[in-house]
């Protein structure tokens, strides 16, 4: 995917689709002008695994710390003790087997797409969510990336709409400096519309 | 462009304009309301020793900020803005330019009514909070600020470019402050009669009151107890003691419902008495209230989503009602807003199609080429009915028994009624001026909203809408729906054409230019 973006960016920009859009003052970032489904950088796997572990960690070693709790305060017996430890084991060690796999699943589900008039976004694995936001109803936009994304070399694009339930759409996982491209494109895009 | 139009539109006035002087009055009695627990706490545990002591430290700063307020907030006009300074030390000055302003709202209660001063609420796009609060202001002020930010508004609104595909109606509401100087009549859309107010008393949910009270009726005359004399014994196992008190409970009941409908007619009669709803250029007003007078003032492009609801007895009786929802309001917090603003709460059928076309000339939701969802859908519905009812159905077997049992079997085929009504009668259609929704099963609403108003068009899918096919579609506008969930939203469509119509609608919207 990655290569697929350098090399598109090696290619002299190209002029036409940004004509298509109604205010059309500059056009697409030209990795985008094939209008095509894109998917996120693999770095998104990375920084997905790694926040999900941090979570992990802590909740996991919530749970042990009251189950532990309970024995000491409570007056269990033994055979409770290994049965309790050995099913809230289980139960933790499938969580992280879960939490472990889930971003390499998702990857697969989630992507994006960028069109002279559009920009769409889809994720989500069991509840699946699409959105599609006109670019003509962009209010602003921003590049967010943690820590832990710009060591995994991606960024997310964040496009707020006046819109209520879709008032800031995320667009995770793109490489930062395409984030940074389409930013400057939609800023373009939307400054020359006054309300 | 815009330095043109300001020439013509000089509304400009470097004068800074105060609070009413009764503000302080108001402040005061609001904190009083506030204090007055701590007020008889202190009473009665001070018991006469220094009371003024405590007095002083709880209630001198509270109304010493309370005149501070008073004296340090002051607005003017400016060219192309409101601007409302607040403070002393911690200085704020906040700029509302008249081209953001949604609504300017007035409020008065009887109190204010008595001493002629209101409450006056100005709402922007952005927030939930209302922009401006200015509590309280002479009447005069209110409608020179009334005036002064709608003339201000259309300056700014002309100095704009018109799309190219505007509609005629908009065009009162471009022209400049000249013209808008020479008072614009003022029409009367729509007053609620008398038998109106009452039968909005009438909430649907309330006609099983009206069922209980024919009940209690029948009761009174005696028909109940003939018919109560050939219920089998198994019924009444002690006699004649327990029909006594079967009739006791039933009388019980009944008056309390009775007492419950009252209160609901009371309740409608306060709160839409006097209703009115005027058109003035390209400005709504909707007035209403007995006590509390309340003024809101909803420009027409700025509504985001048009409701027209048809409760079911308000249905029967010919009758529908009209919301309208607009940017900038919070439609969570206040129940009055759930389901946006009044526009119509009340209105002849054949009266619809009007008030549809005073809102935007080419909306109609009546002769609309309705597309129905997909044969799966009232399956779907009924699956998701009863997974909704299915906890509900549990817990009444668990707790009551055979009986339990009973009012399973009545939640379930009530539920599946309502379901496969629903998943039959909802419909969509892809209009000329943007698109229109139907839902409910026994209630109907029809939501529609307009190409330039849609600010995106999403879809979810849980699990059990793939195994169908099936997406949910929202489409999202500016005007506030319930967290989640937005008025413009289609259930259990068909995933293939809900693409085609997010396709559709999202290359429209991209074009429309977006007016606040």
């Amino acid at each position: 995917m990655e290569d697929r973006a350098e090399q598109d960016r090696a290619l002299p920009a190209q002029a036409a689709p940004g004509s298509l859009s109604p205010v059309g003052a500059t056009s697409i970032p030209p990795a985008f002008a094939d209008g095509a489904a894109r998917q996120l950088e693999h770095g998104w796997i990375v920084a997905s695994l790694i926040g999900r572990l941090i979570v992990f960690a802590i909740l996991g070693a919530a749970a042990f710390t009251a189950l532990f709790t309970a024995f000491v305060v409570g007056d269990f017996d033994r055979q409770t003790f290994v049965v309790a430890t050995a099913s809230v084991g289980a139960f933790v060690v499938l969580v992280l087997v879960l939490a472990i796999l889930w971003p390499r699943w998702e990857y697969d589900r989630a992507g994006y797409r960028i069109r002279p008039d559009r920009i769409e976004a889809w994720s989500g694995l069991v509840f699946r969510r699409s959105v599609s936001v006109p670019i003509s109803r962009v209010q602003y936009t921003d590049v967010r990336q943690g820590p832990v994304q710009r060591s995994n070399g991606i960024a997310t694009l964040v496009v707020h709409t006046a819109g209520t339930i879709s008032s800031s759409v995320e667009f995770p996982g793109l490489p930062p400096d395409l984030a940074r491209e389409v930013r400057d494109w939609l800023v373009a895009q939307t400054g020359s519309d006054a309300v | 462009m815009p330095s043109e139009i300001r020439s013509t539109f000089d509304g400009s006035d470097p004068r800074e304009r105060h609070l009413h002087p009764l503000s302080l009055l108001f402040r005061v009695v609001r904190h009083a309301r506030g204090l007055l627990f701590p007020a008889l706490a202190v009473f009665f545990f001070s018991r006469g020793q220094a009371w003024q002591i405590w007095a002083a430290i709880l209630f001198v700063p509270i109304f010493a900020i309370d005149v501070f307020r008073y004296l340090t907030l002051r607005w003017r006009y400016d060219v192309d803005e409101l601007v409302v300074r607040e403070g002393w030390i911690f200085r704020s000055e906040r700029h509302v330019p008249y081209a953001r302003i949604q609504n300017v709202d007035l409020k008065q209660n009887v109190l204010h009514r008595a001493l002629s001063v209101a409450e006056v609420r100005i709402e922007t796009a952005g927030g939930s909070e209302p922009e401006v609060s200015l509590s309280v202001v002479s009447l005069a002020a209110y409608e020179e600020l009334r005036e002064r930010a709608f003339a201000g508004r259309a300056a700014a609104q002309a100095a704009a470019v018109a799309p190219p595909d505007a509609d005629a109606t908009y065009a009162p509401a471009a022209q400049p402050f000249a013209s808008k100087r020479e008072e614009e009549p003022v029409e009367t859309l729509l007053r609620l009669s008398p038998l109106d107010v009452l039968l909005l008393g009438l909430h649907p949910g309330r006609g099983l009151a009206i069922l209980a009270i024919l009940w209690g009726l029948a009761n009174e005359i005696g028909v109940l107890d003939r018919w109560h004399d050939q219920l089998p014994d198994a019924l009444t196992p002690d006699g004649s003691t327990s029909a006594l008190a079967g009739v006791a409970a039933i009388l019980l009941v009944g008056g309390g419902i009775l007492a419950l409908f009252v209160l609901s007619l009371g309740a409608s009669i306060v709160e839409f008495a006097n209703f009115r709803l005027e058109a003035q250029g390209g400005v709504f007003r909707v007035r209403r209230g007995l006590l509390t007078h309340e003024v809101q003032t909803i420009p027409r492009g700025r509504i985001q989503v048009v409701t027209v609801e048809h409760p079911w007895l308000l249905g029967l009786l010919g009758r529908a009602r009209i919301h309208v929802r607009t940017a900038g309001e919070d439609a969570g917090s206040d129940r009055a807003h759930r389901r946006g603003r009044h526009f119509a709460p009340i209105v002849r059928r054949e009266r619809v199609p009007e008030l549809l076309r005073r809102i935007r000339g080419e909306l109609d939701v009546e002769h609309v080429d309705w597309r129905p969802l997909g044969r799966t859908a009232p399956r779907r519905f009924v699956i998701g009915g009863l997974l909704a009812a299915a906890p509900i159905c549990a817990l009444a077997i668990v707790l009551v028994d055979w009986m339990g049992v009973g009012l399973a079997v009545a939640i379930l085929v009530w539920t599946v009624v309502v379901a496969l009504r629903r998943g039959r009668r909802a419909a969509w259609s892809r209009e000329p001026w943007g698109v229109v929704v139907r839902d409910g099963a026994f209630s109907t609403a029809e939501h529609a909203t307009f190409v330039d108003k849609i600010q995106s068009v999403d879809w979810t899918e849980n699990p059990l809408d793939r195994r169908h096919g099936h997406v949910t579609l929202y489409v999202d506008t500016a005007g506030a729906a319930r967290k989640g969930h937005p008025d413009v939203s289609i259930h259990y469509l068909q995933r293939e054409t809900a693409e085609a119509l997010r396709e559709d609608l999202v290359g429209a919207a991209s074009k429309a230019r977006f007016r606040w």
